[in-house]
């Protein structure tokens, strides 16, 4: 399984039930990025990728997903999540929010090496840091 | 047939949100009169610099509640203290123009008897320990030098405790274009001239509280100094300092003549004239935040070494 996600500048998840920010700039790289393999989502996230169509809604991605398929993870499931990837795209917006679910251990703490970092801009945000990590 | 389970979908997930935004406003009304909280109420600074208050549920009455932009800044009171600030917050309202600085506008307690109250200590990052701290950010609706929407507020406030909401709520607007009911409320005790934090609140109009729905107080402290709220004047707290950052080994050395950063044991650091030297001991994802003209060491590359 490999995994994609979205933070603020500290790891920031989740805010009172809430993703802390989003920016379909984001969204439409990772589709990008994904290309052919399958994205499973939580069907709280389906009004991130309603306008693009070409994604999987389940209850249990985790457990469904396919060796090479993506994840697009939000809230405690990046967490729970992140251990067993294999490949990890994260996105980080660049500014603080409030939090009450937070990525404390970055992917690097985690075994994984970076292999790509790019900056973006996106449509609410100024800049978008998109990291590639793999674990070997 | 699939066409059908499509639908069930759809309408399935309609009904939720549907319901999501009901729950969110009959919690709205079911506490929306109670709003009589006072510093009582407040639990004790506890290291985080902002606790939820009424189970995250902001107290906006049903009838304050429009998507008519507007904001309104109350009169200063009689000792020129900010009271609340009151909006409904839109794009019509974000600035367009960059910010002026605000030096010209002193609120209550920065200055004491003609002497600034805003000390420096080197275990703040940026040194102060005060900001002319806006009540409604100017990033959301470009209201800058106005006193009435200044308090004077820590350093932490301002930035661990204030600014995240503010950046939540101006990414949403942005994204959305939709409506924002914002109010800040001061909080002081009794004759205080520095307020002992904010309740802040928000609201998103349009999708009932489903973007945006908050209510927290942001404490106005500092970790290391103690505050003397009743005229601003403060000091180093040394009962905290084994705890406090300034005891913290330096995270980067930072060269204010090459703007570039490094670590404590490059070579370069070490080699540094004294003059030239600055040290950041602060929660490191942020530096780029506090220093973005400084650029990494290629040497000892700080950059790829920390991530916290």
């Amino acid at each position: 399984m490999n995994i994609g996600f979205c933070m603020g500048k500290r790891g920031e998840l989740f805010f009172n039930n809430r993703r802390v920010a989003r920016d379909e700039y984001a969204i439409i790289d990772f589709i990008n990025t994904v290309g052919e393999k399958k994205i499973y989502i939580k069907p709280y996230s389906e009004r991130l990728f309603k306008d693009f169509g070409g994604y999987i809604i389940s209850e249990d991605p985790s457990a469904e997903c396919g060796e090479d398929d993506f994840f697009f993870a939000e809230g405690e499931d990046v967490l729970r999540a992140l251990p067993l990837a294999k490949k990890v795209i994260s996105y980080d917006f660049s500014l603080e929010y409030p939090f009450d679910i937070k990525l404390d251990t970055p992917p690097l703490e985690l075994g994984f090496r970076r292999v790509d970092r790019k900056k973006m801009t996106g449509f609410a945000h100024d800049k978008i840091v998109k990291d590639v990590y793999v674990k070997d | 047939m699939s066409s059908f389970k499509h639908l069930a979908v759809f309408i399935r997930r309609i009904l939720a949100l549907v319901t999501l935004a009901s729950i969110i406003l009959s919690l709205l009304s079911s506490c929306s009169d109670e709003k009589d909280i006072s510093l009582e109420d407040i639990p004790a600074y506890c290291g985080e610099a902002y606790v939820e208050i009424n189970r995250n549920v902001p107290y906006f009455t049903s009838d304050e509640i429009t998507d008519k932009p507007f904001i309104e800044f109350s009169e200063l009171d009689e000792l020129r203290r900010a009271g609340v600030a009151f909006a409904c917050l839109s794009k019509s309202l974000m600035p367009t123009e960059e910010r002026e600085p605000i030096f010209s506008e002193n609120p209550t307690g920065f200055y004491s008897d003609g002497v600034s109250n805003n000390n420096k200590y080197k275990f703040i990052d940026g040194y102060y320990v005060y900001n002319r701290s806006h009540l409604i950010g100017f990033q959301l609706c470009g209201e800058n030098a106005n006193i009435k929407n200044l308090i004077t507020g820590t350093r932490s406030m301002n930035i661990d405790g204030m600014l995240p909401f503010e950046n939540k709520v101006a990414d949403y607007i942005k994204r959305t274009g939709y409506h924002v009911m914002y109010r800040a409320t001061p909080m002081f005790s009794e004759y205080d001239l520095v307020a002992r934090g904010v309740l802040l609140e928000g609201y998103s109009v349009e999708d009932g509280g489903v973007g945006i729905c908050f209510c927290v107080f942001v404490y106005n402290v500092e970790v290391g100094v103690i505050i003397d709220y009743y005229n601003g004047e403060n000091k180093v707290d040394t009962t905290k300092a084994e705890e406090s950052d300034f005891t913290k080994a330096p995270s980067y050395v930072l060269n204010t003549s090459s703007k570039k950063y490094h670590l404590p044991e490059c070579h370069y650091a070490k080699s540094t004239a004294e003059e030239y030297i600055q040290y950041y001991t602060y929660e490191l994802s942020r530096f780029s935040y506090y220093h973005p003209d400084y650029s990494p060491c290629m040497s000892c590359k700080p950059h790829e070494y920390h991530r916290d």
